[in-house]
């Protein structure tokens, strides 16, 4: 894989965890204060980042390590 | 290059199976730490949690045992927590997702998904129908009940995901539906392959011709029919549309997929570790010989499936597709399934050719049965074929053409029925086409 594009995916993949770390904050701090209507729209989007993580992020850094 | 996702569709094949082999170990980890059912599994095998860190090369993963059907079902019936027992490896609130098989071989397995296995599973629906240039400026009518079977529940949210305006063709007639297909102008159709036919047929009873409609491509599975050529072709001809076929089952959706260019399946390696073995030693057949599938799942985690039998075979030819996926291909689709395999007069008789033999006859409307009895320990198979309207005054002469086409097709003498169209009882889903009473 050429060097731009790889350099692309690895801010591509960057940008996934962010967005996996802020759901999940999402998750907890409405749970701490139970607030059904972000906990579970939280909770929907971690399915949908986690197939990005899966599909992006994962064989990212298994062929690709920093 | 229609390619949903190219860091795994286009990965060099070194690089695929070192992937492969890493996830195929992290579900190992996973199942044997969070699902009763592989934990005993695993250690009967006398498996430790350190033999499975150790997966490195496929040699490993051939000491891992394989499962059967009949041994989830077991680890289903009558097992907490229900309905899915020791098969579940996350806690019971996390499923949001219930379908069960058809439980034609067998008790039905009931399948629960959490809602991340949900978007893994529209997800790969997304890749293959995006391979076959579904877009969102396309409108695809779904043919399907909409019920207790998988099937194509998942085409609906991966269409969705592509942004394509979905329809979907629920509860209501045939009729209906292509008044719907014709009427909304839909580009793209998902059903199965005999209910492709069965549409031809009303189609054309309505003074409707399919190939005037907008639609462009049919999505098939359920059925061989989309690999077999005189099926995929007689539903092209008379749709004036694509035909693209996929295969998969409750417990492994979607192992494998026709891309755009039609070339056979592709195995679809990005999820599953796919292994062709033979179906007497169950060790790795060499390329281009007929073997028995046998998936793992990577990424599912309500239910993992770890070397399960599928009990369909293929073969996987060193052809490359013009596509640029680096994934195998199976040529001709699945060949047939080890338990609809049956012998009769020592001979192994596949529904495949039967239907090879029924399509190969342009006068047969595409219905067919077949029905296998016993009689002084002599088998004998009975195929009823239905005929097109127009030609039913010449049953007889039918009758003969298809005796010698199945003749051809299966190497075995054949009794043959012609009826009239409209006898055999038609199937939404799955059709159910061998009764073996022996």
């Amino acid at each position: 894989m050429d060097k731009r594009k790889l350099q692309k995916l690895k801010d591509i993949d960057r940008e996934i965890k962010n967005l996996d770390a802020a759901a999940r904050k999402l998750k907890n701090m409405a749970e701490e204060i139970e607030l059904p209507i972000v906990f579970y729209n939280a909770n929907r989007i971690l399915g949908t980042v986690n197939v990005l993580k899966q599909n992006i992020s994962e064989p990212l850094n298994i062929i690709y390590p920093d | 290059m229609n390619v949903w996702n190219p860091v795994l569709e286009t990965m060099p094949p070194g690089d695929l199976r070192r992937y492969q082999l890493i996830k195929f170990k992290e579900q190992c980890i996973y199942a044997f730490k969070n699902s009763p059912y592989y934990a005993q599994k695993f250690t009967e095998a006398g498996l430790k949690l350190k033999d499975l860190e150790n997966i490195k090369t496929m040699d490993d993963v051939l000491k891992i045992p394989i499962s059967s059907k009949k041994e989830f079902a077991a680890a289903q019936e009558g097992k907490e927590p229900f309905p899915y027992g020791e098969l579940l490896a996350v806690p019971i609130e996390r499923i949001s997702e219930y379908h069960q098989t058809s439980g034609t071989t067998g008790t039905p397995l009931r399948w629960g998904d959490t809602w991340a296995d949900w978007e893994w599973y529209s997800d790969i629906w997304a890749t293959i129908l995006y391979s076959r240039g579904l877009r969102a400026n396309d409108r695809l009518y779904i043919a399907f009940p909409y019920h207790i079977y998988i099937a194509f529940w998942g085409g609906h949210y991966g269409a969705e995901k592509i942004g394509a305006e979905v329809i979907p063709g629920g509860s209501t007639g045939t009729e209906q539906r292509i008044r719907e297909i014709v009427d909304l102008r839909c580009t793209a159709v998902m059903c199965t392959p005999s209910y492709a036919l069965h549409m031809v047929n009303i189609a054309k009873e309505m003074g409707i011709d399919l190939r005037k409609t907008a639609v462009s491509k049919l999505f098939c599975t359920g059925e061989p029919g989309a690999s077999i050529l005189s099926t995929k072709q007689r539903i092209e001809e008379a749709w004036g549309a694509k035909v693209f076929d996929h295969v998969g089952a409750t417990e492994a959706p979607l192992w494998a997929f026709q891309c755009g260019e039609q070339r056979g399946l592709h195995i679809n390696e990005a999820h599953y570790l796919v292994e062709i073995l033979d179906p007497e030693t169950l060790t790795p057949v060499p390329e281009g010989e007929t073997g028995t599938v046998v998936v793992t799942n990577f990424a599912r985690k309500g239910m993992p499936a770890i070397r399960y039998d599928l009990k369909d075979l293929i073969k996987i030819t060193p052809e490359k597709c013009p596509c640029g996926r680096t994934w195998r291909i199976s040529e001709g689709g699945v060949a047939g399934r080890r338990d609809e395999m049956s012998k009769v007069r020592g001979v192994l008789f596949s529904p495949k050719n039967v239907e090879k033999a029924v399509m190969n006859i342009p006068e047969l409307n595409g219905e067919f049965k077949i029905i296998i009895t016993r009689e002084k320990d002599y088998d004998n198979v009975l195929v009823k074929a239905e005929v097109f309207r127009d030609f039913e005054n010449v049953r007889a002469e039918l009758a003969e053409k298809l005796s010698k086409e199945l003749r051809n097709t299966t190497t075995l003498r054949c009794d043959v029925e012609i009826l009239p169209s409209g006898t055999l009882p038609r199937h939404e889903t799955k059709a159910k086409r061998l009764e073996d009473l022996r």
